[in-house]
């Protein structure tokens, strides 16, 4: 029984280390300037495009990926040196439902990640 | 009447239909409570607090006012005869007897005795994303069961809005609720529960309402195993107000089944706990099972410590009973490992 009790205690030691680090240690990349836009947005009229604040194309290579409220992978695709232009369909090609939604967009350059962001979206 | 078959048709086909697509009302499908997120989300089979309305409402039937079988003596006629096929001779005659004789015995009978019991219960989760659940349940003894009634919701802040020109308009905010009611009832070392709820969520200028039903079990076939099982929206479906009026739209329907295994008495200090989900609307091209593992350990019997899986993510928490009042506290990493998200419980037992 003093076994199991001493490898929660660890469990909870480790535990709290991993949170300690991760504050003291975490470093942001967060990709600024981003918009999505119109928001809400309504698949069945309109495409969703995300693009730079002053509406240019992405440099590189931008992969989106949607997240519906309990974070449950939705879709995902990436685009190279162009906006992003979703028309608010899932992986098998239906409209998704009515509700909020998370876009997590990774910059990429030469294979390297040089920044993330998500944007919150509704859809109607 | 074209109305109350049209109710129907809707209800049957909620029920029967698979529809292999995103459905709204996910906001019910957020994992929350303390003591839930602390055990890795595999609860089903051990929640016995008001919290069982939103995860699997045979718990509720644990509010039992600690039912006693008392054995009591009373004073009866001697008259043993049984019953023939005319009941009223029988009575008759057991009258006759009774006045005609003095001669008494006393009988062992026993009888269930149930106290009045109530529960509160609060829980309040701070998600990454700005995202915030805030939960308030009751449940007490009534009916020969337990009856319970609550509400949970779901806000989501910080939406930047923005026109089909790409100009900001507004800030917007995701909001959803959702009330219910539920009745379990306790037959022996098994529970029965049976919940419906009605749910309204508001997404920008689109409002949608709907309500489901769900029902669930849990037995204890032996001192040292608890099995529990869930079926979330069994009859779900949600309709939009605005944007889309009239249009009809299943909630998925999700299974859970959950199994416990602790120590036994007295030392009964540890509790392991193994669950699955299935969401059997989930798209094809999307995750519909999901594997739920937790663990609790007593300290002392004011506290203990829970630790849990869920779908790799970790999860810590403790809890605490002290007199009535029974506190948790769980802290985890949401699945895009943004941020830690923490979870608290309060629950006030009378």
């Amino acid at each position: 029984m003093k076994i199991f009790k001493n490898i929660f205690l660890l469990f909870f030691l480790f535990f709290a280390i991993f949170f300690l680090s991760s504050i003291v240690f975490s470093k942001s990349f967060e990709l600024t300037n981003i918009i999505a836009y119109p928001n809400p947005f309504d698949p069945k009229t309109e495409n969703l495009t995300i693009a730079k604040k002053d509406k240019t194309d992405f440099d590189g290579s931008v992969k989106y990926i949607i997240y519906d409220l309990t974070m449950k992978k939705i879709y995902e695709d990436s685009v190279q040196n162009s906006k992003i232009i979703w028309n608010g369909h899932n992986k098998s090609g239906q409209k998704i439902s009515s509700g909020i939604y998370f876009i997590k967009l990774i910059q990429t350059k030469s294979d390297k990640s040089i920044g993330t962001t998500i944007i919150k979206i509704l859809i109607h | 009447m074209m109305n109350k078959n049209k109710y129907i048709i809707i209800i049957f086909f909620t029920i029967i239909v698979k529809i292999n697509a995103e459905s709204p009302g996910r906001f019910l499908q957020l994992q929350t409570g303390a003591k839930n997120n602390g055990l890795g989300g595999a609860y089903e089979a051990v929640v016995k607090d008001p919290s069982s309305l939103f995860i699997n409402p045979a718990g509720l039937a644990n509010i039992n006012g600690d039912t006693k079988m008392i054995e009591r003596t009373v004073v009866s006629s001697k008259t043993d005869e049984p019953f023939n096929e005319d009941p009223f001779s029988v009575f008759n005659e057991t009258t006759d007897e009774k006045n005609n004789t003095k001669d008494e015995k006393e009988v062992q009978i026993q009888s269930a005795e149930r106290p009045f019991e109530f529960q509160f219960y609060n829980g309040f989760s701070q998600l990454t994303l700005d995202r915030q659940v805030v939960s308030t349940a009751v449940g007490f003894t009534a009916f020969g069961g337990t009856l319970g009634a609550g509400a949970t919701g779901t806000r989501v802040q910080g939406i930047e809005g923005y026109d089909s020109q790409g100009n900001m308009t507004e800030k917007l905010s995701y909001q959803a609720m959702a009330a219910f009611l539920g009745f379990a009832y306790e037959n022996g070392s098994s529970r029965l529960g049976i919940s419906v709820n009605g749910l309204q969520e508001n997404i920008g200028k689109n409002d949608i309402s709907g309500g489901a039903l769900n029902a669930g079990f849990q037995i204890s076939p032996l001192p040292f195993i608890d099995a529990g099982a869930s079926i979330q929206n069994l009859a779900g479906m949600i309709q939009s107000n605005t944007i889309e009026k009239n249009k009809y739209e299943k909630l998925d329907t999700i299974f859970s089944a959950s199994l416990g295994v602790k120590t036994l008495p007295p030392k009964s200090n540890i509790l392991l706990l193994a669950s699955i989900k299935y969401n059997i609307d989930a798209d094809e091209n999307s995750e519909s099972l999901s594997y739920n593992l937790g663990a609790a350990l007593s300290i002392n019997k004011y506290a203990y410590l829970m630790g849990g899986i869920s779908n790799g993510d970790i999860a810590a928490g403790i809890g605490f009973n002290i007199n009535f009042i029974q506190a948790a506290y769980s802290i985890n990493k949401d699945p895009l490992h943004t941020g830690y998200q923490h979870f608290i419980d309060l629950n006030f037992v009378y």
